[in-house]
Parts: structure tokens; C-alpha cells; sequence
């Protein structure tokens, strides 16, 4: 069994230093990792990734994290990642970390994610640079969530970590209107077709917690304003993983 | 009627959608989830911020935008969440 603590959207600024430190009094207990669904700043400059460095570092847990549009709001997300690390969490983009555990080893795939939206409501590589650009960078980040699912293949767990919703089931409470910025489904298609055992993400502070990709993946939306706890715990077991074996697009192909 | 019989309130909702647009750009709010609606003669400042002083920031940007109107504080600041101590494990199989 491998207990892992999610929280995603705590927006760190100078105004909530050490504000999530106190609620992680314990996590050691409770969870064998952390994981953080990006957003951990509000504007992704190297002094508020000192506040979060300070917030995470030597919890009795190991952290990884993934960054989220805000803490890339400055152009800083290079000096971001560099603090973080150099506190001792793990910083994925495109990567894989695999964790030995005391319930076996965790492996988790991690990417920022992208908009784009959802099948038969999402953009197009079609038209206008500007609209070519945003779909491509969509796709480009399931590419790279794709990549990172590979490298952790062989661990006992496996966990998709992302800013961005893979799903829509998540969304649900959020304008739809705004659903192509929140995520997009070609993450959930590298999910499924990888095979995970959880996928987390945030950044729909409006969403649900539950949902599930078109392959029976559980996701959990763990945006802090939607857990409202200081994180999540979920306990997940070792055995085999929803895949895509009768995943929906692979019929839509063959059809 | 004709296509201006309606113009005031349609001025009104660019003016409010602008507002949405500064109160997410603006550094010290930068508050992506705030929606301002306004019903009767009062303006209902809804949605989630992360800080007292994110949720004053707003507050100060609704109120330089209509001063004319009252604003009402329905923001959920979630700031105190942060140290709540988790529920139990969710088992997933």
C-alpha cells in the first residue's frame, strides 16, 4: 500500500507564509509522499519559491511537484524549479520519478499540462498562428506527459501528477465556456493508453474533486479550494492499472 | 423596441467583464476564479481568493471601478483551509 498526499493551488505569497507548513504538521503519519498539483505561487517569482521552498522542504516525506500557469505568470519558471530543487523537491516536466517506498515503488509522471479542451469541444491546428500555437502547445504537453508515463512503467504504482485537468468530469462547476483553458483530453488519452493507477491535477478551484477517464483511470482534482483541507490522502495498491485496451479512440480509428 | 433600447445594461456587462479581466491581471490580486454580478442596484463579488489581502485587493478594484455601486463581499477566502488536517485516506482498488 502507498499513501499518497495531494494538494494542488495553495498560491503562495508573502501574505500566507507558513500558512500550509502548519497544516502538514503530521503528514509523516498519514502519507509516504506529497505530491503538488502546480499553481504553488502566485506570480512564479524567485521570492515566492523561497516562501514554498521553506513551506516544503524536510517534511519526513519526499515531495514532488509539477508548476501551474501562475508560476509561470513571470517568466521565471527556470529560477522557480532551481529553488525548489535546491530544497529538496523533485520538479517534473515532461519527467518521471520513481520513489522506493515502504509499500514498493511509486512512480510518478509529471507535466504542467496545457488547455486545448475536450473531444467535439476543443481547439483546432487550424487557422490564425496565434490558434495553431495554442493547440500545438496543448498537444505537445500530452506528448510529454506520454514520454514521462514511459519511464515509470516498471514501478509497483504508478501516478500521472499534472496542473491541467485530463478529464472533464473534474470541471464540473466551472463556467464550461472556460473548459478548453482548464484541460485537455489528449493528457487523459496518454493516461489511459499508458495505464495509471491515479492521475491528480488542479487548477479548477470551481471543479469536483471525482472523476475518471474514458478508460476507468480515477482522477482526483486536488485544487486546495475544492479538497479544503490542507491536502488529500489517497491509498493506492499495487496490481494492475487501467489501461487502454478498449479505449473509445482506439474504436473510432479502427471503425 | 430596437438594438438600443438595451444599451445601458450591455455597457454595464463589458464594464463587469473588464473588471473580471483587471482583477485577474492585477499583481497583487491575480485572482483567476472572481465573478462580479450585479442584481438590482448592488454588485455581488463572488468566487474564491487565497488571502485576506488578496481578498481586500479586490475589493479595492471593484470598488475604484463602480464607485456608484454598492459592492457586496460573497468572496470565500480560503486561506484558513490551508491548516485544516486531512480526512481519512480515500481507498482506491
Amino acid at each position: 500500500v502507498i499513501r499518497v498526499a495531494a494538494v494542488g493551488d495553495v498560491h503562495l505569497g508573502p501574505d500566507l507564509r507558513g500558512r500550509h507548513r502548519a497544516g502538514l504538521t503530521g503528514i509523516a503519519e498519514r502519507a509516504d509522499v506529497l505530491l503538488l498539483a502546480g499553481d504553488l505561487t502566485r506570480h512564479g517569482t524567485r521570492e515566492e519559491a523561497e516562501i514554498v521552498a521553506g513551506e516544503y522542504a524536510d517534511l519526513g516525506v519526499p515531495v514532488v511537484a509539477v508548476l501551474g500557469n501562475h508560476d509561470y505568470q513571470s517568466d521565471e519558471e527556470e529560477a522557480v524549479t532551481e529553488v525548489l530543487t535546491e530544497a529538496g523537491l523533485v520538479v517534473l516536466e515532461g519527467e518521471g520519478a520513481i520513489l522506493e517506498l515502504a509499500g514498493g515503488t511509486l512512480g510518478v509522471a509529471g507535466v504542467k499540462g496545457f488547455g486545448l479542451g475536450f473531444a467535439g469541444r476543443c481547439g483546432s491546428e487550424f487557422g490564425e498562428p496565434e490558434m495553431k500555437a495554442f493547440v500545438r502547445h496543448g498537444r505537445a504537453a500530452a506528448e510529454l506527459l506520454a514520454d514521462a508515463l514511459l519511464t515509470v512503467s516498471d514501478a509497483d504504482v504508478r501516478v500521472a501528477l499534472t496542473h491541467y485537468s485530463p478529464v472533464d468530469g473534474t470541471l464540473v462547476g466551472e463556467p464550461p465556456e472556460i473548459w478548453p483553458f482548464l484541460g485537455n483530453y489528449l493528457l487523459g488519452e496518454a493516461i489511459d493508453r499508458a495505464g495509471v493507477h491515479l492521475a491528480v491535477h488542479g487548477h479548477a478551484h470551481a471543479g469536483q474533486e471525482k472523476g475518471l477517464t474514458d478508460g476507468g483511470t480515477r482522477v482526483r482534482n486536488v485544487a486546495q479550494p475544492v479538497i479544503r483541507t490542507a491536502y488529500a490522502v489517497y491509498e493506492l495498491h499495487a496490481g494492475e492499472a487501467s489501461s487502454d485496451v478498449t479505449h473509445p479512440v482506439d474504436e473510432a480509428v479502427s471503425a | 423596441m430596437n438594438a438600443f433600447d438595451d444599451e445601458p445594461q450591455d455597457l454595464d456587462g463589458y464594464r463587469l467583464k473588464d473588471l473580471e479581466r483587471r482583477i485577474a491581471e492585477d499583481d497583487e490580486a491575480a485572482e483567476l476564479g472572481v465573478h462580479v454580478v450585479r442584481s438590482g442596484d448592488r454588485l455581488f463579488v463572488r468566487g474564491h481568493v487565497a488571502s485576506a489581502a488578496r481578498r481586500e485587493r479586490v475589493l479595492e478594484l471593484v470598488r475604484q471601478e463602480c464607485p456608484e455601486i454598492e459592492a457586496v463581499d460573497e468572496l470565500h477566502c480560503v486561506d484558513r483551509e490551508l491548516s485544516i488536517e486531512p480526512g481519512a485516506a480515500e481507498v482506491l482498488r
